[in-house]
């Protein structure tokens, strides 16, 4: 699975490394409020000869989420660290 | 001079003194039974046992409820006038106050069919005591507030806070401390004010020092690993500890045709932004972004021979880096067949 999100720049894709849940690097990697799309492997082209020129097609749909970015997230992680280990 | 004139069981005694071995021979208070008059305790004297008491009256049971061995020594049994008992010694000073040279003169429950026995008190003269359970199978537990809190079973794997701590089987013990939501067990020096603690939570398990101490880590009786307040240290087999600096992340990935990850340590992805530009994005956040980035790269040419890249990192968040990677020259990106990276901090 991929996750894919549009930039200023151009279409950008996220190859998630299974070490977290690709919702979970969705919400991480993808930059705060930019929507994201979580599409198959094979739906992003393997020619790279004009990669730079890549965007995303209309017909695409729906967004699957918007990201929070990363500071937000190890903010939510590192909240929840404080009360695994401090029991009460 | 005592003297009996009265019909003990059909012998007749007359006037004058009688001896302890004719008393004995005509009363037999274990098996006979006074029948007629009063037998007044001051005439009790010479071996018979010191009753306190004005009359034998209403024994007539006695023989058959409890039973008391003529041999018995000296305070077998004592009841002073506190109405403390003793058993063994003539002062009792508690309630109920035993007195012996070992572990014979514990408590011990037998049941009726002679399988469980148990025992508590000393089992030698060492200063030792013990609350033994004798049965095959049976456990010993501690109750408080009406609830268990801690048992050893029958092959001696200890549970506190469990009634079924884990049995690997006969050559294991197994020393469990189980909570709703934690389980922790902790020592301490009162001396030092050293907490250490081994933990666990509902989402980790860890093992560390509560108070600000170093965590050291032996083997043969020799330091391997120390954290302290700050550093992570480790012996590398050149004698003692000293600081170490781990990788704290890295990658190897594609980023011909689809890109792939064929191996990674906290990454949780790589961000493709086009030809030969990219983001490696971290699982675990560095502390700043004064960390070292190591870079390798492969590429195959459109002749098929291998080329050299520029390669860089730039933009070092905690969170993640970008890249670019480009022919020799600088003129164009690339995307390698192979590329490495390691962050160090």
């Amino acid at each position: 699975m991929r996750i894919i999100y549009q930039t200023e720049e151009g279409l950008a894709v996220i190859v998630p490394s299974g070490e977290l849940a690709i919702e979970e690097v969705a919400r991480k990697d993808v930059p705060t409020g930019v929507n994201y799309w979580i599409v198959e492997d094979n739906e992003v082209p393997s020619d790279r000869t004009f990669r730079n020129a890549w965007e995303l097609d209309a017909s695409i749909g729906e967004p699957d989420g918007q990201g929070i970015g990363a500071d937000a997230w190890f903010a939510e992680q590192a909240a929840q660290e404080v009360v695994d280990e401090n029991p009460s | 001079m005592a003297i009996i004139r009265q019909n003990v069981n059909s012998t007749s005694i007359v006037d004058g003194s009688v001896s302890s071995a004719d008393l004995a021979s005509i009363i037999d208070l274990s098996s006979k039974t006074v029948t007629y008059g009063n037998l007044p305790a001051a005439n009790l004297t010479g071996t018979l046992p010191a009753i306190d008491g004005s009359a034998l009256t209403g024994i007539e049971s006695l023989p058959t409820a409890i039973s008391v061995d003529g041999s018995a020594p000296d305070n077998s049994l004592n009841i002073n006038s506190s109405g403390n008992v003793g058993i063994g010694t003539s002062s009792p000073s508690v309630l109920l106050h035993l007195k012996g040279s070992s572990f014979s003169s514990a408590i011990r429950w037998e049941e009726t069919g002679g399988n469980n026995n148990f025992y508590i008190g000393p089992f030698n003269t060492s200063g030792d005591f013990g609350i033994d359970n004798n049965s095959t199978s049976g456990i010993i537990r501690l109750v408080t507030n009406s609830i268990e809190r801690m048992r050893i079973d029958s092959v001696g794997n200890v549970g506190i806070g469990t009634t079924s701590p884990t049995n690997f089987g006969s050559t294991f013990k197994m020393f469990a401390v189980e909570g709703s939501s934690y389980g922790v067990m902790q020592s301490r020096s009162t001396s030092g004010s050293v907490i250490t603690e081994i933990m666990a939570s509902p989402s980790l398990g860890l093992i560390g020092t509560r108070s600000n101490h170093p965590l050291v880590l032996r083997t043969n009786d020799t330091e391997r690993v120390r954290i302290d307040g700050t550093d992570f240290k480790f012996n590398s087999g050149y004698g003692s500890v000293a600081t170490a600096y781990g990788c704290r992340a890295w990658v190897n990935f594609s980023m011909s045709g689809t890109w792939s990850i064929r191996g990674d340590g906290n990454v949780s992805s790589v961000t493709d932004r086009g030809t030969g530009r990219g983001t490696v994005n971290f699982t675990t956040a560095m502390p700043d972004g004064n960390y070292a980035v190591t870079m390798g790269s492969y590429y195959y040419d459109v002749d098929n021979s291998s080329s050299q890249m520029n390669a860089g990192a730039y933009d070092l968040q905690t969170t993640n880096f970008d890249f670019a990677l480009s022919d020799a020259s600088g003129n164009a990106y690339q995307d390698p067949l192979y590329v490495y990276f390691s962050v160090f901090r």
